[in-house]
């Protein structure tokens, strides 16, 4: 326990700033929303304006509420997912761009342990910041919907938690995908990870096209069944006003998040990060 | 405990078809200070890397009885490492490694290091990366000097600090970490700082281990036989590897059996034994 907290204390200390990245773009936005509202304000608009000609019942209003966290959390989301990124990549090459690989290696740790720690910074990590980011989102959105609007409060944490739940997931899906090239190539392990995919991309066409093959495209795979994700944008369709339709919004919302295809999610990201970690084993130090 | 620390039977390392190392046979006892000296691209940094399990290689290395396994953790409870550059974390502070190694190595031995880093004058609050390279090689010492293990492997530890640094960190080598159930494997550019030190030494050449003995013993089978240097065909009969010219005098390392009549005979040092074994330049890393 005290290795692993050693650890972590310094990825923590090495990628902090990578880590932290929804923390600063959430407080850039709201000191760009305060003096937003402190200039309208000073010029006489309330806001509660835009929404005074429309009328709706309290379902469109809270779908509202729903709407927007559901975006905030997405939006934080996509910078959590660049920050693991950048993570997955530091985390298994930082020590030997920093040239202190041997320190770090000379150290009595078990390898799953350094191994499991560095994966579990990588993808908890910027989910866990994304969860912390978002939930404040959340409250600070519900509140103000909640007290304005007369939105249900409590749809908003709904909301935060589906979108945190199946963002989070996407997060360490992509982030255990970039882990895996980053094992694979100590420099430039994103832009290798690209050239690679389309390199192979080339090799299939040429395939198909010289000996009539009908091998299917990797990229096309990648995006269509691993890396791709359902928000449940069709739903949004459905007229708002209706507490039922709301109710199944939601439902449907929770059974794409503890769905099959989540659950393949999850054994990929495992194998991806298994298989970085195997091959980061094999590596020999300089 | 064995007497044997490490044991190396046929050690053998590629770099694609480059021979790093061929067929190396070691065997380190513990309560030795001994030099590992060869050319650039010897096989020096090569072989300590192989002894820590960092390399994939033929052969067999075992420490304390056991198989050294590539990249196995265990190494680490009875070896540490200083390397020939400044490998410390730059990102961290000096407090933060401290506490990483602290956290992270299990042989740290908390009233040793309270006692070394009381008397050191590391900046606890500044980056690794602002300190000087003689501060960094100072914390790498005490970092390694606080943790309880019984080999040390130093690689051009002191390469590119000053003299008066290089005699401390010898000095605290001596005092902070040898005695007579821990020993030391050191590789160094200036053999003469730590002749004195030395109770054995390697000498590697092109991946083989071609001298390993006693320095004492070492000494006495060897000396330095000068004649006047219209006589200097008497001491190239001898075949010597290297030889010097100073004021009309002509001198060469040669086997202390050798007897030339009028010559005169000094005691050899480390530099001169290892120039009369590989030849070459006096350049001895």
């Amino acid at each position: 326990m005290k290795q692993l907290k050693a650890l972590f204390k310094k990825e923590w200390n090495t990628n902090r700033f990578t880590l932290l990245l929804p923390v600063y773009a959430t407080l850039f936005i709201y000191l760009a929303v305060g003096i937003a509202v402190i200039v309208a304000w000073s010029q006489g608009v309330k806001p509660t304006m835009v929404m005074r000609d429309v009328e709706t019942g309290t379902g469109a209003k809270t779908m509202g509420l729903f709407i927007m966290v559901f975006g905030t959390t997405l939006m934080t989301s996509f910078i959590s997912i660049i920050s693991a990124i950048a993570i997955g990549d530091n985390v298994l090459n930082g020590d030997a761009r920093h040239k202190c690989e041997i320190l770090h290696s000379s150290q009595p740790v078990p390898f799953p342990l350094l191994s499991g720690s560095k994966f579990a910074f990588m993808s908890l990590g910027p989910i866990l910041v994304l969860g912390a980011v978002s939930l404040v989102n959340s409250l600070v959105i519900s509140t103000f919907f909640s007290a304005v609007f007369g939105a249900q409060f409590g749809m908003g944490l709904v909301a935060w938690l589906q979108t945190w739940l199946q963002m989070g997931l996407q997060i360490l899906l992509i982030g255990s995908f970039c882990w895996l090239f980053g094992s694979i190539f100590k420099q430039r392990s994103f832009l290798m990870m690209g050239l690679m995919i389309i390199v192979m991309e080339i090799l299939i066409l040429t395939l198909n096209s010289i000996f009539g093959w009908h091998i299917g495209s990797l990229s096309g795979f990648l995006l269509t069944k691993v890396l791709t994700i359902d928000l449940g944008f069709n739903d949004l369709a459905i007229t708002l006003d209706y507490k039922d339709q709301m109710w199944d919004f939601v439902t449907n919302g929770w059974w794409r998040i503890f769905s099959w295809s989540n659950l393949l999610k999850l054994g990929y990201s495992l194998a991806f990060g298994v298989a970085g970690a195997l091959i980061y084993r094999e590596r020999e130090l300089k | 405990m064995s007497e044997t620390i490490y044991r190396i039977n046929g050690l053998t390392k590629h770099y694609g078809k480059f021979k790093a190392l061929d067929a190396v046979d070691l065997k380190i006892g513990k309560g030795k200070i001994i030099g590992l000296l060869g050319k650039n691209g010897a096989g020096k940094s090569t072989l300590m890397r192989c002894m820590l399990g960092f390399l994939r290689h033929e052969g067999n290395v075992e420490l304390y009885g056991g198989k050294v396994a590539r990249r196995n953790h265990r190494i680490f409870e009875n070896v540490a490492f200083i390397p020939d550059v400044s490998g410390l974390d730059d990102r961290l502070t000096v407090a933060q490694t401290i506490d990483y190694v602290r956290g992270v190595n299990s042989r740290w031995n908390e009233e040793r290091a309270a006692q070394l880093f009381a008397l050191s004058n590391l900046p606890l609050k500044k980056k690794v990366g602002k300190l000087s390279k003689g501060m960094k090689t100072k914390l790498y010492l005490l970092i390694t000097l606080s943790l309880d293990v019984n080999m040390l492997l130093l690689d051009e530890p002191t390469l590119g600090l000053d003299i008066a640094f290089r005699k401390e960190f010898f000095n605290t080598i001596l005092g902070e970490f040898f005695n007579e159930e821990r020993s030391i494997l050191i590789s160094t550019h200036q053999v003469e700082e730590v002749e004195d030190l030395l109770q054995e030494i390697i000498i590697i050449d092109n991946g083989r281990i071609i001298l390993h003995e006693d320095v004492e013993a070492l000494k006495e089978r060897y000396r330095v036989v000068s004649l006047p240097s219209d006589r200097s065909a008497e001491i190239l009969a001898h075949s010597p590897k290297v030889t010097s010219k100073t004021l009309g005098f002509f001198s060469a390392v040669l086997d202390s059996r050798v007897e030339i009549p009028g010559a005169s005979y000094g005691r050899v040092n480390l530099a001169d034994i290892f120039l009369s074994v590989v030849g070459g330049s006096n350049e001895t890393a």
